[in-house]
């Protein structure tokens, strides 16, 4: 038996991570994660600035699923002082989440097939990518930090020309998911690399709790979007749910749903109601005392915030909980019993997004407790750097 | 002989990847420009900034007391100032070229 560390900085993982793994030969025989290597302290940030200033700060938590991020907290904040947001504002919010789930899936695909070592593969999904994130930057202005969702509804209203690139936007995206769903299902190379690799039961995810894609995957039908949040009251979709729980089954959920958006959105477009997108309100405005929570399905799963205010300006505490955070454990049980080669396809089989994750930094793993003051802590903290 | 006169083109030529966003026929969140005509100083947009990118200086161009400069390296183009400016002075340009090897090129509007 021989002990590994996989990371912090290691060429499978394209953020900071740590698995310590036991290795019987080959063979994996226990793993343990380690996180907290991208902490950066946002929840404290969001408690520091104006309510209104965290909208924007709230899409820079995640740069992939930036905007679920600030429709979450945007949508927690509407629940907290009652409003009604506006239907038209409403309707392009999903919009954007929509759009985000296919560049996200696509993305994830990509990552996938690099890491299988597939890289023709790759270009392809990526080069679609660039059809979405083209509709984004029309809308937001930006590529990735597009910022388009505010109070009460959202920033950008969608032009006619727009429409026209979404509609079109949606066929290609329905044909190519054609060719990917081909490809996962029937290619030599990459069923070799996927099929029966990282299996999680139904038993064990419900046991782990694991949210999103990946309890899809593994036969468990939990989405956030059929609670009808925002536009998803209207919009008929339906759940993709696979059986076999492996990395293979997980490829094919999230191309099914990239199927789902697109005509989801095409949907959005089509009927798209008249009026105002969104409610004015003034820089400074207080927030009612009270709580809230607000959920979301994010590209990657259940997304969390939850807010407490006492009156003021600012937010008292906010907590956010990504999907990440709950799907990583799933990734530490079913590395046990496979071969060391196939660890960066089970890691990225659960779309992990390690900067979202971040909320908390161990130092001390005994569980000693001990109150500082801040000049001890900052001392503590360079003497800990030293002495690592 | 042939690498020469290519190179010596190449002297000539206009950069080939600068300001590829001017082309483009939507909306871009680019650098922010100040219209100083239309700017009153009452300095909302230093207020509502959530980076503290903007400070409000003394300015030789107006008689106002103090207008807002913004430090682009600081910038994260959420738009806040834009929306809030009551006078609408403040609005985005195309420009997203903001690479520099000077500080003080990210200060100016």
């Amino acid at each position: 038996m021989s002990s590994i560390p996989l990371g912090p900085l290691h060429p499978a993982f394209k953020e900071p991570i740590n698995f310590k793994l036991k290795l019987e030969g080959e063979l994996v025989a226990d793993a343990e994660v380690r996180i907290g290597y991208t902490h950066r302290g946002i929840e404290k940030l969001g408690e520091k600035k104006t309510w209104i200033q965290f909208i924007s700060i709230s899409e820079k938590i995640c740069g992939i699923c930036s905007s679920s991020h600030q429709g979450c907290y945007v949508q927690g904040v509407e629940r907290l002082t009652g409003i009604t947001p506006e239907k038209r504002g409403i309707y392009i919010r999903t919009l954007t989440w929509e759009l985000e789930r296919m560049h996200s899936h696509l993305l994830w695909l990509g990552i996938l097939m690099h890491e299988i070592g597939l890289e023709t593969m790759f270009m392809y999904t990526w080069r679609d990518r660039e059809r979405v994130l083209d509709v984004l930057e029309k809308l937001g202005g930006r590529r990735v930090a597009y910022s388009t969702i505010t109070y009460g509804g959202s920033r950008r209203d969608l032009s006619d020309n727009l429409i026209q690139q979404v509609i079109r936007l949606s066929d290609f995206i329905l044909e190519r998911s054609k060719f990917y769903e081909n490809f996962i299902l029937n290619d030599k190379r990459f069923l070799a690399r996927t099929k029966g690799i990282g299996t999680l039961t139904k038993a064990e995810a419900e046991e782990l709790s694991v949210v999103g894609p990946v309890a899809r995957a593994s036969g468990v039908s939990i989405d956030v979007r059929k609670t009808g949040y925002a536009a998803y009251a209207d919009v008929p979709f339906e759940l993709v749910v696979e059986k076999d729980g492996d990395v293979n089954a997980g490829a094919l959920v999230r191309v099914k749903e990239l199927r789902v958006s697109a005509n989801v959105i095409k949907w959005i477009v089509e009927n798209l109601p008249q009026g105002k997108i969104n409610i004015e309100v003034a820089p400074f405005s207080k927030l009612p005392e009270g709580e809230a929570i607000s959920r979301v399905e994010a590209p990657r799963g259940e997304l969390f915030y939850y807010l407490k205010s006492n009156g003021s300006t600012n937010f008292e505490r906010i907590k956010i909980r990504t999907p990440t955070l709950a799907n990583i454990q799933a990734v530490a049980h079913t590395l046990r019993g496979h071969y060391l080669a196939d660890v960066p396809v089970i890691a990225a089989g659960i779309d992990p997004c390690m900067g979202c994750m971040d909320r908390v930094v161990i130092l001390n793993e005994k569980g000693k407790e001990k109150i500082m003051t801040e000049a001890e802590l900052v001392d503590y903290g360079i003497k800990w750097y030293e002495r690592r | 002989m042939e690498l020469i006169t290519e190179a010596l083109k190449n002297l000539f030529k206009k950069p080939f990847t600068e300001e590829k966003n001017k082309e483009k026929d939507w909306f871009i969140r680019g650098r922010i420009s100040l219209e100083i005509s239309k700017c009153t100083g009452c300095s909302l947009c230093e207020k509502v900034c959530p980076s503290k990118a903007i400070a409000m200086v003394e300015d030789s161009r107006t008689k106002l007391k103090k207008s807002p400069v913004i430090d682009f390296s600081k910038c994260i183009f959420c738009g806040l100032c834009v929306d809030y400016c009551p006078t609408k002075a403040l609005a985005f340009t195309k420009n997203c070229a903001l690479i520099s090897y000077e500080k003080k090129d990210y200060v100016r509007d």
